[in-house]
């Protein structure tokens, strides 16, 4: 590489031009040196003073959590305030004495104490001793704080739920967000101890109920005392929630269940509410909302009766079984069958190309009607349907379940075993179907455009499929369409259930015509009778 | 590598008084880092341990800088160049963002900041590019060498990185210097850029990001919303201020242990320090620091080709840079902005890219006495 040569003049002289760097840097260097010797000699006993006696810290203010109320305005879950004990070791002088003071004063128990000041961890932060302290022993602190530096009473919004264990699952327990939430982006604005909900309503309503949390600018002094705060910005409170439940029903229906393991379910069958959610066996939230020790969880979770697991929601129980019953009396009053009369159980059901298998493949054999709801027998009930056939099932159902209308718990008992998955997706609950076209056809007033010229059911299927219900209410005129077509006061629901998937004959049943005129009103509304696909 | 070393009587050039000064100010970074984070956990291991990790890695790239030839790395510079921007707009579209900019590029558990490594591959373009021919003239003196930089500063900009972009100028600048600008272009600039400063006022000022404006107004006006905007200005000052003589000692640093001070153990290394050594332990730092810069500045006064002169200004100068810059900011004399203090403030791909690039100083070093160039 070969060595170029600047003209003397411009290049030559870079050792006159290091000369200048080296100057400058030195008067750089002694510029910094007077600034630091400005900053920690002259100013020094100053900005002591600011750090130790007038620290200025961020605190971050808890907002409060929006409150769960039932249908008509009862409070399900509140906040209370609970005194909690803070100290900070670093400005304890005496912790023997300190340890001596509080058990004497408030009666705690000395090892215990001890033993949580003796934990690991920073030395100048507060740590907590105890929570949940009553109001009495949090004004005796307060009141010989003096003589006990570092001790601290820190108010604390405390998750409580005044109905204890009732509507547990529902309302679920909140506890301090964990590592794995932290990473989560829905939990993006929170930060270590926060309290977010962990199971139930208050899981799933997290981001309604939580609110935002505000800011507070304190100086404390070496001891920790606040000096001064300034609100920088308030916290805001979380929305409140309310549940369709009603809490009567749900204090019923936990009653009902008593010490069995279960779950109780009440729908509303004109809207669809959820007016109670029981299951058994429960578990007090208040508890769980709490710091639990270990063996506390570890007694929760081991527990034989899965306490923490919702069977109304999380119970793997199948639907199509409760239909069963209004078959069965459906069956006898078209005295179709009499209780004695027999059906052969072989294991499964002939029906065109296809066999329906019953749950037992061996079959039950011979079953009356009292075997077959004793042991669930399908092959039972469809031959008793088939015999029956559409028209008679279909009036029966129509008058009859029209008239149970759910007056009583037993008959929410027997129709309220289902997954919340198909409470969800209520189109594909079938009995509740039903319920709706009972009452559908009893309420109908002959409506304008009915007059004129009833549409047959396939022109409101299609009609239907051009503009589905549930899009209806988008816009002016889509509403002022929809009202007119007199669907608006019943509730139709999506067809994107599982059963009308696929192109089984089982499917293609589900998705027949009506066969006969006395149907098509109710099947124009809700569509035909579904045979669900029993999931095993 | 044995033979090379022998060969060029390499060991004679392996400046015993450099390596003591580069292990001590190192020593001080470590030793730093430990007390503030003693406490908390730092992912995969604690963050003394993974800087010491990082150093034997740049010690790693200081022996291999040192044994190699700079003449044979310059020859690199452009192709190298080309990488780091390929680099640079690589991190613009998928890299990883922290504290709102979009600076590093993840290696697995790791993360790696091309930036850093830009500042040494651009000390090496212009060392190159000045050296290689006579740069006469207005257009090949500054023109040219500053339409090399712009690409690598805008990207660096647009992470935002305003620390590593002015070290960019800065490292353009002292270059220029070093080649020398007749006076009278010297003063064009000046004037020019007094004349577009308004301008250029209204385009910069609107181009930055809010946290920017935010630091720059707590600069002006360091005691107007101490919670806020100027709050890591003044606790920075409180704790360097608080040290007095001699310090509170290893771990006595409230305004760090308590957290008061953000950003301790990167950015604010040299405040924590300050609070723990107080003014003494300081201006042990500063010397340290002095004189590791005035043995830089020997070897660049006594390079044996431009090129070598070149690289040991611009190292030199990216080295004061970062070391004045940081320790101003900490003490409240410049604004806020993210440079790290050379090899004391935690960081990987900072500590690597130093350690390497007075490797490489100490190369132009070991040239000079090597017999058989």
């Amino acid at each position: 590489m070969a060595t170029v040569q600047y003209p003397e003049t411009e290049f030559g002289d870079l050792h006159r031009r290091l000369f200048i760097l080296r100057v400058g840097l030195l008067l750089v260097v002694a510029l910094l040196g007077l600034r630091l010797w400005h900053l920690q000699i002259r100013e020094g006993p100053y900005y002591r003073d600011l750090s130790e006696n007038n620290r200025t810290r961020l605190v971050l203010l808890e907002p409060a959590r929006g409150l769960i109320y039932d249908r008509h305005g009862v409070l399900l879950a509140n906040n209370v305030p609970s005194f909690s004990l803070y100290v900070t070791l670093e400005d304890v002088k005496d912790r023997e004495a300190l340890i001596q003071q509080l058990s004497s004063l408030l009666g705690f128990d000395p090892t215990l104490v001890r033993k949580k000041m003796t934990a690991r961890g920073s030395k100048l932060l507060p740590r907590k001793i105890k929570d949940r302290m009553t109001l009495r022993d949090a004004m005796l602190v307060e009141s010989n704080r003096l003589d006990m530096p570092g001790v601290m009473i820190q108010v604390e919004s405390q998750r409580n739920y005044p109905g204890g264990v009732t509507a547990a699952h529902l309302l679920g327990y909140v506890g301090e967000i964990s590592a794995d939430q932290l990473e989560k982006p829905e939990f993006v604005d929170l930060h270590q101890g926060s309290i977010v909900g962990q199971y139930g309503v208050e899981k799933s309503y997290d981001r309604h109920m939580r609110g935002m949390a505000g800011q507070k600018n304190v100086e404390v002094d070496a001891l920790g005392h606040e000096k001064k705060a300034v609100v920088v910005e308030r916290p805001q409170a979380g929305n409140d929630l309310y549940l369709t439940i009603d809490v009567r029903l749900q204090k019923v229906a936990e009653d009902l269940l008593g010490g069995e393991y279960g779950a109780i379910v009440a729908l509303d069958p004109n809207s669809g509410d959820i007016l109670a959610m029981a299951s058994r066996p429960g578990f007090n939230p208040n508890v769980l909302s709490r710091e639990l020790t270990a063996k506390q969880w570890v007694e929760i979770v081991q527990d034989e009766g899965r306490p923490l697991n919702n069977r109304a929601s999380q119970g793997q129980y199948p639907p199509g079984s409760i239909f069963k019953i209004p078959m069965a009396v459906a069956a006898l009053e078209s005295k179709t069958m009499s209780p004695s009369s027999t059906v052969f159980c072989n294991g499964g059901y002939q029906f065109g190309k296809r066999l329906y298998h019953d749950w037992k493949a061996s079959g039950h054999g011979y079953v009356d009607l009292h075997n077959a709801l004793v042991h669930s027998c399908d092959v039972y009930f469809y031959t008793i349907g088939q015999r029956m056939g559409i028209d008679v099932m279909a009036d029966h159902y129509r008058w009859r379940v029209s008239s149970v209308r759910l007056r009583t718990m037993a008959s929410a008992t027997v129709l309220g075993w289902c997954r919340r998955s198909w409470i969800e997706r209520r189109g594909t609950f079938k009995s509740y179907r039903l319920f709706r076209a009972g009452r559908s056809m009893r309420n109908r007033k002959p409506s304008a455009s009915s007059r004129t010229h009833s549409p047959t059911s396939s022109q409101r299927e299609r009609r239907r499929e051009r503009n589905p219900p549930w899009s209806r209410s988008v816009g002016k005129r889509g509403r002022r369409k929809w009202r007119r077509s007199g669907l608006d006061r019943k509730r139709t629901f999506p067809k994107n259930s599982e059963t009308m998937r696929g192109s089984s004959p089982l499917h293609r049943w589900n998705r027949r015509r009506s066969p006969s005129p006395c149907l098509r009103n109710i099947w124009g509304t809700v569509g035909p009778p579904r045979l669900l696909l029993r999931k095993k | 590598m044995i033979d090379r070393l022998t060969e060029h009587r390499g060991l004679d050039s392996f400046d015993i008084r450099y390596v003591a000064l580069i292990l001590a100010i190192l020593g001080i970074g470590v030793l730093s880092i430990y007390s503030v984070t003693h406490g908390q956990k730092g992912g995969v291991a604690p963050y003394y341990l993974k800087q010491l990790i990082w150093i034997g890695l740049g010690a790693a790239a200081f022996l291999v800088m040192w044994a190699s030839d700079y003449h044979d790395l310059a020859r690199f510079a452009y192709p190298a160049y080309a990488v780091i921007l390929l680099m640079l707009v690589f991190v613009l579209f998928e890299g990883r963002t922290s504290k709102g900019a979009q600076r590093w590029i993840a290696l697995g558990p790791f993360t790696f900041q091309p930036s850093e490594f830009a500042k040494l591959i651009l000390i090496l373009v212009l060392a190159h590019y000045y050296s290689k021919a006579p740069r006469v003239g207005w257009l090949q003196r500054v023109i040219v060498p500053g339409l090399l930089v712009l690409p690598g500063l805008l990207l660096i900009l647009k992470q935002p990185d305003l620390g590593s972009g002015l070290s960019f100028v800065a490292v353009y600048a002292a270059m220029l210097l070093m080649v020398g600008v007749r006076s009278k272009a010297l003063g064009f600039i000046l004037l020019f850029s007094i004349m577009l400063f308004p301008f250029a006022w209204e385009g910069v000022w609107g181009s930055l990001h809010d946290y920017q404006r935010q630091r720059i107004m707590a600069f002006v006006d360091p005691g107007y919303d101490p919670g806020g905007k100027g709050y890591h200005a003044l606790q920075s000052k409180i704790a360097i201020g608080s040290g007095e003589l001699l310090g509170k000692g290893l771990y006595g640093g409230t305004q760090s242990q308590l957290k008061f001070l953000p950003e301790g153990h990167t950015d604010f290394v040299f405040a924590v320090f300050a609070e723990e050594w107080g003014f003494l332990g300081v201006l042990v730092l500063l010397t340290l620091f002095v004189g590791l810069i005035w043995l830089s500045l020997e070897i660049a006064s006594k390079a044996k080709d431009q090129l070598g002169a070149l690289l040991a200004v611009g190292i030199v100068a990216m080295l004061c840079f970062c070391v004045v810059v940081n320790i101003g900011m900490t003490v409240g004399m410049f604004p806020i902005v993210g440079i790290p203090l050379p090899l004391v403030s935690y960081g990987g791909s900072a500590t690597i890219m130093t350690m390497a690039a007075l490797g490489l100083l100490l190369n132009v070093k070991r040239k000079r006495l090597s017999l058989f160039y």
